[in-house]
């Protein structure tokens, strides 16, 4: 009998000293900004082994499409929260799930509603899709996807030339960089009546693109030089 | 120290003859050589960045079961061959001998961990055009420190509960817990309770490194920090258990 409440003791002062060492570990889970991001991001689905999180979020993604169909805007959001915190490396969930956010979700909301505030939802939705995407972001730093993806949300859906072109020399840097953004941020340049501007960074782009690469566009880049040179000349 | 090394030695030397521990690693030669299969269904980054992910899934799986299984068996043949007692009058302290069991099973888990490790990517090399190296060294490391928080918690289970059932149950629940930490509700007092007595094993897992690069220095200090203050208190309640054990 002795013995056994010897080992029940030696069990609870086990236990206080795990506590303790608890209390004192605490803090080091929560030791830099990030890990207090994903600290607060966290949840059950988080703690799943490896492979298995990303089977989870393929599977969360199917509860995303069902929850699309049936335009139940609650629990898609839900699903796409669980989505990219089971699979954040997954940048098409990122992508997708903006794409619902800023277009599909407008169109469920504002079908209803007058025009006067057709406007603010559009607007809101924008700023909810632009933000998931700077989560994304955070997610996948130096991804290009992201600022492209958010570049043309500015434009199409907000009409932001000036946004989008900021958006756009923001990932000038990042690796991967397909060549067509560069003359697409010249046309945002033209569309903003920036011509001198835009000259200006086609030539500069120009001397970077590959001439051993057919498709870098180079032709198109020069033809586009060329017509800006002209317009300028008529004036 | 020399008792702690040279129990370090004889502990890894027995592990190597345990069939438990040799099924274990067969087992995980085995689910890792899946991936031979899995290449031919490769059909793009996000299917081989599933099947990289999946596959060190399985390895962190089988490296802390092979500690758990190790510890118990190595520490259950103790109590039952009452060889404790012979060791204890010849002057080696519990200390050293938890450390030494410790270290030989962690021993056997980090060359399980390295080997299994290399196979794998040997397996994938070839097809997977997504392997960040970085990642999957730092991935491997974190594998290693949760391991030993494993170990020393299995030692601390097996010097307390003296039983194998014991020993692989208890510390199987932690692990489980420990990886579900954050489905622990934090709300009610038990539930708080159960959050502070149980380490956090996600925080020493890979799935926090999905962030993790480039290197945040100052939360890898913080890993490092965490495992080692848990497998001191582990590993001094060990100890401290085996002191108090009268054969």
């Amino acid at each position: 009998m002795k013995t056994r409440i010897s080992r029940l003791g030696q069990g609870c002062f086990s236990v206080v000293i795990l506590a303790i060492s608890g209390a004192i570990t605490e803090p080091l889970t929560r030791s830099s900004p990030m890990q207090k991001e994903l600290a607060a991001e966290s949840g059950w689905h988080r703690s799943l082994w490896g492979g298995f999180s990303d089977l989870a979020a393929d599977l969360s993604w199917i509860g995303v499409y069902r929850a699309w169909t049936k335009q139940d805007l609650r629990k898609m959001r839900h699903d796409l929260d669980r989505v990219v915190s089971l699979n954040p490396k997954a940048v098409h969930f990122w992508l997708n799930g903006a794409r619902i956010l800023a277009y599909d979700v407008y169109h469920w909301r504002a079908k209803n509603l007058p025009e006067v505030d057709r406007a603010r939802v559009r607007v809101e939705q924008l700023q909810e899709a632009l933000a998931f995407l700077d989560r994304g972001l955070r997610a996948n730093p130096g991804r290009y996807e992201f600022g492209l993806e958010k570049a043309v949300m500015q434009l199409k859906g907000g009409s932001d030339t000036e946004g989008a072109l900021k958006t756009l020399e923001s990932i000038e840097s990042m690796e991967g960089l397909p060549h067509y953004i560069g003359r697409i941020r010249g046309e945002l340049l033209v569309s903003l009546g920036r011509f001198d501007q835009a000259e200006q960074w086609l030539r500069q782009f120009l001397l970077t693109l590959p001439p051993e690469e057919s498709d870098s566009g180079r032709e198109v880049v020069r033809r586009r030089i060329e017509e800006l040179e002209r317009s300028r000349a008529r004036k | 120290m020399r008792d702690s090394l040279l129990i370090t030695r004889l502990t890894f030397g027995e592990l190597g003859r345990q069939p438990a521990v040799l099924v274990m690693m067969g087992l995980a030669v085995f689910a890792t050589s899946g991936g031979w299969w899995w290449r031919d269904f490769n059909f793009g980054d996000n299917e081989s960045q599933f099947l990289l992910n999946f596959a060190g899934g399985v390895q962190g799986l089988f490296v802390a079961l092979l500690c758990i299984t190790g510890i118990a068996h190595t520490w259950a043949q103790e109590f039952e061959r009452h060889t404790l007692s012979i060791l204890r009058t010849r002057g080696v302290n519990p200390l050293s001998l938890v450390v030494g069991k410790t270290l030989g099973v962690s021993l056997m888990g980090m060359v399980f961990l390295v080997l299994s490790s290399v196979w794998l990517v040997i397996t994938l090399r070839a097809e997977v055009s997504v392997m960040e190296w970085q990642r999957f060294a730092i991935d491997v490391c974190l594998r290693g420190g949760k391991m030993m928080l494993v170990a020393t918690c299995a030692t601390w289970f097996a010097t307390y509960g003296k039983s194998l059932a014991f020993v692989v149950l208890a510390s199987a629940s932690l692990v489980v817990l420990g990886n579900l930490h954050g489905m622990i509700d934090g709300e009610g007092i038990g539930g708080r309770l159960l959050k502070l007595i149980v380490p956090d094993l996600r925080w020493v897992d890979s799935a926090y490194s999905v962030y993790g690069l480039p290197v945040d220095l100052s939360a890898w200090g913080g890993r490092f920090a965490y495992v080692l203050i848990y497998a001191t208190v582990f590993t001094g309640l060990a100890a401290w258990s085996l002191s108090r054990h009268e054969d």
